[in-house]
């Protein structure tokens, strides 16, 4: 049995470039949401934005939200998702009837772009900036 | 790519006979391993990410069988797989019939017209990256939001590790099969 390192020397040219395109392209991506945080972004500037397939959106901005968290009912397809929003982030808790559960799994989101998803009960609820302040940290 | 061949024993027609008893042996392996992934806790920290053990079977399959071939141990996988599951025409079968026609194209893509560029290693990334591409696609036309793709880049760094053990789970299954006498 060859070694781990040994058997990376049937690697051809071809793997090399997609190995690093994945790599350089994969790795901006993640580091821009930190990013993000770390040049001052705040999570009370951004909006949660609650969007049922087939009903209305609706927005709420985290900073009024109060530091105890407030809990809103969405109702969909397969039952009720408890959204879980809270002045730092936002997160969900599943129907009984959820299979996977993965929207529940996937946590907190706290950064713009970030986004929850349940397939089966057909939502999506994201975090962006907000539209009124027309301001953002570099105009500030 | 790897050239291989079913042995045929005396007789031109047990060839085909062969390639028909393999594409089903391929596919019912294939489907136990989708099952057997299922039972493996989810340890990715990126919802929806796997392992995709049954990438083994589509990729070995696209090796000995051609493309044909392959398409069809892939279908028989996932239309059977699903009947058995019963989670045929739901959800779960779109997801992974997105994925999985995406991952073939992907790796017939690194297989035939990467002339000997990708090492099963690379054609199996391939696979899986196209697999996420085709995954996201089919949940964002169903929540009509493109959001989901928030999660490419997470996932594209996790298709390296999941990728490079698919394609050795492949390399070495393939280099078994001539012990078996029935393909060289």
């Amino acid at each position: 049995m060859k070694s781990l390192l040994e058997r990376w020397k049937d690697i051809r040219t071809g793997d090399k470039v997609i190995v690093g395109l994945v790599l350089i392209l994969a790795l901006a991506g993640v580091l821009y949401p930190l990013l993000w945080e770390w040049l001052g972004g705040d999570p009370g500037d951004l909006q949660v934005v609650i969007n049922p397939v087939g009903a209305e959106r609706q927005k709420i901005s985290l900073g009024d939200i109060p530091e105890e968290g407030k809990g809103l009912i969405v109702p969909g397809p397969i039952g009720d998702h408890l959204v879980l929003i809270y002045p730092e982030g936002v997160r969900v808790i599943a129907p009984e009837d959820d299979p996977l559960k993965i929207c529940e799994k996937t946590g907190w989101i706290r950064r713009p772009g970030a986004t929850i998803v349940c397939v089966p009960n057909q939502l999506a609820i994201w975090l962006e900036g907000r539209d009124e302040t027309g301001l953002d940290g570099i105009s500030e | 790519m790897q050239e291989s061949k079913i042995v045929a024993a005396n007789n031109p027609r047990s060839a085909g006979i062969r390639k028909l008893v393999l594409v089903g042996i391929l596919a019912a392996m294939g489907i136990i391993l989708h099952f057997v992934e299922s039972l493996l806790p989810a340890i990715a920290p990126v919802p929806g990410a796997k392992l995709g053990l049954a990438n083994i079977i589509t990729l070995m399959a696209l090796v000995v069988l051609g493309i044909k071939g392959g398409g069809q141990v892939l279908f028989l996988r996932i239309f059977l797989g699903s009947l058995m599951a019963g989670t045929f025409l739901t959800l779960p079968f779109y997801l992974s019939l997105s994925g999985g026609v995406m991952a073939f194209l992907g790796m017939s893509t690194g297989l035939y017209l990467g002339r000997d560029r990708f090492s099963l290693v690379g054609v199996s990334i391939l696979g899986a990256l196209s697999h996420n591409l085709g995954q996201l696609g089919a949940v964002a036309i169903i929540i009509g939001n493109l959001g989901v793709f928030y999660y490419l880049p997470y996932l594209a760094l996790l298709a390296i590790p999941t990728g490079f053990v698919v394609g050795m789970g492949a390399k070495y299954s393939l280099n078994a099969l001539p012990q078996t006498g029935r393909i060289k």
